[in-house]
């Protein structure tokens, strides 16, 4: 009798603190910070999960002296407590971009209870990012994170990071790219690469550099080159050779004529011409890159960490602008790709 | 030796169903012939007891030997007079001549024969399963196994009922100290009264949660544990053998070979006992396990939902336990109003009413029919033991105490007492 009273006593008056009805929970799907009159103002946008609500999240407004204080005010305003786990994207406005973000990313780090998985996005407009109403089951940050993982998928135009790897980069005073949003018409899209150095924005980037870094992290699959006669990169391998003083970017890849109907028309030696062609023009690019990371003294695709990564007892902050940078770029068209290509425009003909 | 016949007649005076016929021999002395009534065979008892005398002695008049009237394949003469006790209470009838006692077996079909097997039934294997009478099941087993190491040891249990237990083994196979250890559990009780092999399994079982016997009607089953090195116990009247020590690998795949569904099965004890349990962890402890759109999806599945999860998720268990109880123990002509009942009450209304959400009916669903591919009810049992344990658990102690549970669980489950060996 008394090991079962003690059972019922233990069940009854212990557990877990973190006990939650499951619709005590107001899952936020993406948080938007701006930064005001020397005020925090955050917007929860808290999906609605009711089955007769006509938008698929609605905002909650918010503001403090800080972050964290701003965060807790928005409680008063929800029937529930705000769940961050599943959170998709933080949008933060410039203003807030260019005072700087660690005590954002200070304040992420510290809660246990929010997901460290979520993408950091730029708001070109605040306002406008708050009039978008996302239709039922969808949310702004549900659809900014897809719209961006599509981007990645087929473009490699836009990098922007999740929250640990900014929380990673901040660490080792290292530079990140967010890239920005933007609202027209009800429709989201990515508009910019923003770099940011010492956890402040610090300006905005060609979408190139954006596609580089994309490469070296293997993010994407193939990327858009070139305009009206664009070619797909695919098969590619970005890779850097580091030895002591140099280091050796080489690119390899295969590209997809785009825009050429009749691409079966087209003999060896043009195909070895636009292969060099390309190659040339990545080259170029490349190293435009490498030029205006040590003209701005913003080291945009990491060099100092690459090099630290072989050499690390000769590493300080500014060594990645004293070491020599070589380019080496083969770029082939496949050939496969190019009998899909004049299959399909036969198809096209008949 | 002499048997007072008019003694006996006192001695089941009460038994209308005992009979004293006496034949006059023509002499002095008459002829005994004793029986019950309804333990043998009328019919017979005139075919091959009555009917040889009376022409015998038609024709004779004067009897020289006893035996040599009597047919039938199984005629004892008895040393001892108190034997006649054991062997009339047993379907013989017994013959007595001045000192002379001899002992016929015409015992009637008491039985309703070899049936197929309704609690375990089967696609491809044989049909035939156990029945009450115990010389047909012992011979459905012998002739599956014909080999002299194939032992089978009796004894009466009880001073009322008397009934046969045997003890079935292969000598090569068994392992011994398990036989001893059994025999001398046996013999502890061997004055208790037992009518049911139910009865015996509570006496031999050494864990109330977690059964180490397993119980078949199926002969086939049992001649395959005979041969892997288990005991069998039969006792007479029941169409249930017991198998010894079972494993609880035996419980969970009883008869299957084929390797899919032995895993499938295993699949099965997980779903049943543990699905329950994590959903109620998840959803109350950690929802950020859940991916963002399934957890809208739950969120607006329980919202008006007036219940905790918990409640809801053991309401609906315990309307599962009844309705299951409610079907095996109905007579089958009512069994499916219980089955329409119970769909309406948990398929639609409960849902329509708000009490439930659909997806704690899915949850409990899953759970249940996972349940269903289990017979064997000592092990449906433990899994609901293990099943509402682990729910409460999960709904104080969420999944990291949930995984604590199973890992206690395992280390009660892997301390099963046996007679010999383990049983994980």
């Amino acid at each position: 009798m008394k090991k079962i009273l003690l059972i019922f006593s233990l069940l009854l008056l212990t557990g877990c603190y973190d006990y939650r009805e499951l619709n005590d929970n107001k899952i936020v799907s993406s948080l938007i910070i701006d930064y005001k009159a020397d005020k925090y103002v955050v917007n929860l946008e808290i999906l609605n999960t009711s089955e007769t609500a006509s938008a698929g999240s609605n905002f909650i407004e918010a503001s403090g002296k800080n972050f964290l204080e701003a965060l807790e005010n928005a409680k008063s305003g929800i029937d529930g407590e705000p769940f961050y786990s599943n959170m998709n994207a933080l949008f933060i406005s410039k203003d807030l971009a260019n005072k700087g973000i660690d005590n954002i990313l200070d304040g992420f780090a510290r809660n246990i209870e929010i997901r460290k998985d979520f993408y950091i996005f730029i708001a070109e407009d605040i306002d406008r990012l708050l009039e978008y109403s996302p239709i039922p089951r969808e949310s702004l940050g549900a659809k900014v994170k897809k719209n961006y993982n599509t981007s990645l998928e087929k473009t490699g135009l836009f990098n922007t990071s999740q929250f640990r790897d900014v929380l990673y980069s901040y660490l080792r005073d290292e530079t990140f790219m967010l890239a920005s949003v933007d609202v027209k018409d009800d429709n989201i899209f990515l508009e910019d690469n923003y770099v940011f150095k010492n956890v402040k924005l610090n300006t905005e980037l060609d979408n190139y550099v954006a596609i580089f870094k994309n490469m070296f992290k293997g993010q994407n699959k193939t990327f858009l080159f070139g305009g009206e006669e664009a070619y797909e990169i695919h098969e590619y391998k970005l890779k850097a050779d580091v030895k002591k003083g140099k280091i050796t970017l080489s690119l390899t890849g295969l590209a997809k004529l785009k825009n050429m109907v009749h691409s079966d028309s087209l003999s060896d030696k043009d195909l070895d011409s636009i292969s060099k062609d390309i190659s040339n023009k990545l080259k170029k690019k490349l190293e435009d890159v490498i030029d205006y990371s040590i003209k701005n003294d913003v080291d945009v695709l990491n060099f100092n960490n690459i090099y630290y990564l072989h050499y690390p007892k000769d590493v300080t902050m500014d060594t990645w602008k004293n070491l020599n940078y070589d380019v080496k770029v083969d770029i082939k068209i496949g050939e496969k790709v190019m009998l899909m290509d004049s299959l399909e425009s036969e198809k096209n003909e008949k | 030796m002499n048997l007072n016949v008019e003694y006996l007649k006192k001695v089941y005076e009460k038994n209308t169903d005992f009979v004293v016929r006496e034949l006059n021999s023509g002499k002095k002395d008459k002829i005994y012939i004793i029986f019950f009534e309804s333990l043998t065979d009328s019919k017979n008892i005139f075919n091959f007891i009555i009917k040889p005398i009376r022409d015998y002695l038609n024709s004779h008049r004067k009897i020289k030997e006893v035996a040599d009237l009597i047919e039938g394949p199984k005629i004892k003469s008895l040393e001892k007079i108190d034997d006649i006790f054991y062997y009339i209470e047993n379907g013989f009838v017994a013959v007595v001549y001045k000192d002379e006692v001899y002992v016929s077996e015409i015992k009637a079909e008491l039985d309703r024969g070899i049936n197929s097997s309704d609690t375990e039934p089967n696609m491809y294997g044989p049909k035939d399963s156990f029945c009450e009478n115990y010389q047909k099941n012992i011979g459905l087993i012998n002739r599956r196994i014909k080999n002299k190491n194939f032992k089978i040891e009796s004894v009466d249990r009880g001073v009322y009922t008397k009934s046969k237990l045997s003890l079935l083994y292969i000598d090569d196979k068994v392992n011994k100290n398990e036989l001893e250890k059994i025999k001398t559990e046996l013999n502890l009780f061997k004055d208790k009264e037992t009518t049911d092999s139910y009865d015996l399994m509570k006496e031999l079982e050494k864990n109330k949660v977690f059964p180490t016997i397993m119980k078949s009607e199926k002969p086939a089953l049992v001649a395959k544990y005979l041969l892997k090195g288990y005991i069998v116990i039969m006792l007479d009247n029941t169409p249930f053998a017991l198998i010894m020590d079972a494993k609880l690998k035996d419980f969970v795949n009883p008869s299957t070979t084929d390797k899919f569904v032995q895993i499938l099965r295993w699949v099965c004890v997980f779903l049943n006992v543990l699905i329950p349990a994590i959903y109620i962890a998840l959803v109350n402890f950690n929802p950020e396990a859940i991916p963002t759109s399934l957890l809208t999806s739950f969120s607006e599945q329980r919202s008006g939902v007036p219940f905790p999860s918990i409640v809801e998720a053991a309401g609906m268990l315990l309307i599962c336990e009844l309705l299951k109880e409610a079907d095996i123990r109905f007579p089958s002509n009512y069994g499916s109003s219980a089955s329409i009942l119970g769909a309406l009450v948990l398929g639609d209304a409960a849902v329509n009413a708000g009490i439930v959400s659909p997806i704690m009916i899915i949850i409990v669903a899953l759970s249940f029919i996972a349940g269903l591919i289990f017979t064997e009810t000592k092990l449906v049992s433990s899994l609901r033991v293990m099943r509402f344990s682990f729910l409460f658990i999960a709904s104080f102690l969420g999944l990291y105490g949930l995984s604590i549970s199973i890992i206690v669980c395992l280390a009660i489950i892997s301390n099963v007492k046996m007679y010999e060996g383990s049983y994980l």
